[in-house]
């Protein structure tokens, strides 16, 4: 695979303003968003500094037509972080998901399982969404609730370390409200901003639409509206694809268990090791594409239009909720939901792997 | 007893803080006990079949509770239920429960319904009866009681009933002497030792295998190797090891599965969505391609504002200065001019 190419300007992705231009402007922030500036307590301590810094942002004052933002103090520092957006309209359950993914991502991590280092490129920013998402969906197995927020700001940033390459890379994820998407244009701005997407396809509405005629058009407008967008900033490539990579991952996969499609079934059947062989991608990819092409052609956009892309069966709890706020602990746990993220990063070039570390549990 | 149609006040699995729900039902007015509940057969209003429990004694509400709270498990575990598992459709009561209905597909799997199956329908009833072990392993429930007689045949797969002396294997819990007695269960069960675990149901189905193909009642774990080395040469290798003692030298749930079953074998399908599917793979194939051709040019990795891409802003802000040096200069010229430059 073919590495990306050269680094752009970094730029804002809230406002696309280029950054570097001065030198950030470093401020820390309370609790109840009020800012004040930061000054390092010993500036000959480097280890304190350092990680004073990670509490710390950077101002961004746009370009006048948005109000002055606030960014990771180093989201610039590694190079043109890979931004990530998380796409897909109303109660497709693109929070759950990405509270999955990244809390699957920090366990494998932990636990060295993976040949990545994952940690916060801010750590507020970071902590916030463990609190508020991962550890409320994980631990307390909380149902979370619909993505709201008339300000588009970033979900989650991480630090990324690949020994293999020795290289830092600072990913950052959006996850906005599908309707949000499709309403506000100035608002929107981000999309231009982001370098690797995560479509997510509701597999709740495609277990409803079994057999309907019809069904098989439909699509998402939040797909439409992200496509159109990303089509205006980037040149196509000659074959008329976006140099972008794309995972497409079908959410609530487990719903769509046991109905006679056993190109489905079958990677639920596999053991957890499974998500760490990204060599059956491929074949996955080719699977959710049959599925997607009998059900829900529309939504192979997501996965069509792009230079590189993977497509995914994944649930995010495994299991129902047991009385609309809180899933039972019985058969409660993430399933698949590593593996698209990590197929993001190989197609993205943060994860340069020749092999991953499946563990002692034969899956194939 | 005469057939009847019955209305029950049912706890749902998967409403369970819900009041109970009024269901129908046609009951065949025939019945049997097993495990010491009360079992008749019947239908929902929709025809799918069914069985009532119910428990007249301690023992048997003992039972049939365990049995509602496995079957509460499963619906959590599989929001959309594998066919292999009989489903809980309600209960009566959540603390102790006296009646529960369940799915059961088909008739029981008697040695005359055995004896009159075709060798694909024998090979289909294998593989689901190991499919159902795959689905209660990764529930994390042991069944613990696999015989013929909680085995329902519906001519297309078979179906596990009967959980009433299943246990949720995590966290660990050690073995006790379960119901099914031999031949059905190993040894190390019959001896409590040890923690329950999947092999448990694997050994159970083992024998059911071996007495569903051979129509031979399966012996003791210590003679069966022996009598396994007299069949042909197919099912000894389906079924080399699965009564070795001690139990770690038995073979893994999945690779009995892969024994049974090779990978990737869909089953037949209408003509239309075999036609779609190929055209699917054609065009899955055309992706593949037009971004093999491409992938050398490498990703962008953010926004490019290149030639024939319109630019927001910069444009005005040229004009501005183009406008403000232009002023400047007449300002000057003025100024020049005025001064007797």
């Amino acid at each position: 695979m073919s590495t990306p190419r050269a680094d752009v300007q970094v730029r804002c992705p809230i406002c696309l303003t280029a950054l570097g231009r001065r030198p950030p402007r470093p401020v820390l922030l309370d609790a109840n968003g009020n800012q004040r500036p930061f000054v390092p307590t010993d500036r000959r301590n480097r280890v304190l500094t350092r990680a004073e810094e990670m509490t710390a942002f950077q101002i961004c004052d746009g370009d006048g037509s948005e109000s002055p933002h606030h960014l990771p103090l180093h989201y610039a520092q590694y190079g043109t972080p890979l931004v990530v957006g998380v796409i897909g309209s109303g109660a497709t359950g693109k929070t759950t998901l990405l509270a999955a993914m990244i809390g699957s991502l920090l366990s494998a991590s932990q636990t060295n399982r993976l040949p990545l280092r994952v940690d916060a490129l801010d750590l507020r920013l970071h902590t916030n969404f463990v609190t508020r998402y991962v550890n409320r969906l994980l631990v307390q197995r909380e149902v979370l609730s619909l993505t709201r927020g008339e300000t588009i700001e970033l979900a989650d940033a991480l630090r990324v370390r690949s020994p293999v390459t020795g290289r830092d890379h600072a990913v950052v994820f959006f996850d906005v409200a599908g309707e949000q998407l499709e309403n506000a244009e100035r608002a929107n701005r981000f999309i231009s901003a982001l370098n690797a997407l995560i479509f997510v396809v509701d597999g709740e509405q495609l277990s409803r639409r079994r057999g309907q005629r019809g069904a098989q058009a439909a699509g998402d407008l939040a797909f439409e509206v992200v496509l159109n967008r990303l089509s205006r900033v980037h040149d196509h490539t000659p074959q008329g694809l976006l140099p972008l990579p794309s995972a497409l991952v079908v959410a609530k996969s487990d719903l769509l268990r046991f109905y006679g499609d056993p190109e489905l079934d079958r990677w639920f059947g596999y053991g957890d090791a499974e998500e760490f062989d990204l060599s059956t991608v491929e074949e996955e990819s080719r699977d959710v594409y049959r599925l997607l092409y009998q059900r829900g052609h529309g939504y192979l956009r997501g996965a069509e239009r792009f230079l590189r892309s993977s497509l995914h069966f994944a649930s995010a709890t495994g299991t129902a909720p047991d009385d609309g706020r809180t899933y039972a602990a019985e058969g409660f746990g993430p399933r698949r939901t590593l593996k698209p993220l990590l197929s993001l990063f190989q197609m993205a070039g943060v994860l340069v792997a020749p092999a991953l570390h499946p563990g002692q549990e034969p899956h194939r | 007893m005469a057939p009847r149609r019955d209305r029950i006040h049912l706890i749902q699995p998967h409403k369970r803080s819900a009041p109970p729900v009024p269901l129908e039902f046609e009951w065949s007015g025939v019945r049997s006990i097993v495990d010491g509940l009360h079992v008749e057969r019947g239908s929902t209003l929709t025809g799918e079949p069914v069985l009532l429990l119910t428990a007249d004694t301690v023992e048997a509400q003992q039972v049939l509770r365990n049995e509602v709270t496995i079957g509460v498990q499963l619906t959590q575990t599989f929001p959309s239920f594998p066919p292999e598992l009989s489903r809980l459709v309600g209960f009566n009561a959540s603390d102790r429960p006296t009646l529960a209905v369940v799915t059961c597909a088909g008739e029981e799997l008697s040695a005359e319904r055995v004896r009159g199956l075709p060798s694909t329908a024998l090979r289909a009833a294998a593989e689901s009866l190991l499919d159902a072990l795959t689905f209660l392993a990764e529930a994390r429930i042991a069944h613990r009681a696999i015989t013929p007689r909680r085995l329902y045949w519906d001519g297309a797969r078979l179906q596990l009933t009967g959980f009433g002396h299943a246990v949720r294997t995590l966290p660990p819990v050690r073995r006790e002497p379960g119901p099914a007695a031999p031949p059905w269960t190993a040894p190390e069960q019959l001896r409590g030792e040890g923690v329950v675990s999947t092999a448990d149901d694997l050994y159970g189905a083992a024998a059911v295998l071996f007495w569903m193909f051979t129509g031979e009642t399966p012996g003791e774990a210590a003679d069966m190797q022996g009598r396994i080395e007299l069949q042909s040469d197919d099912l000894r290798a389906r079924l080399t090891g699965m009564f070795a003692e001690p139990a770690e030298r038995r073979p893994a749930l999945g690779e009995v599965r892969r024994r049974w079953r090779p990978p990737a074998l869909p089953g037949p399908r209408p003509p239309a969505f075999e036609e779609r599917d190929r055209d699917a793979e054609a065009a899955f194939a055309a992706m593949r391609r037009r971004q093999a051709i491409d992938d050398h040019l490498g990703l962008v990795s953010g926004p490019v504002f290149g030639a024939g891409q319109p630019r927001a802003l910069n444009p005005d802000r040229r004009l501005r200065l183009v406008a403000a040096v232009v002023a400047l200069a007449v300002i000057l010229t003025a100024v020049a001019a005025l001064a007797g430059w």
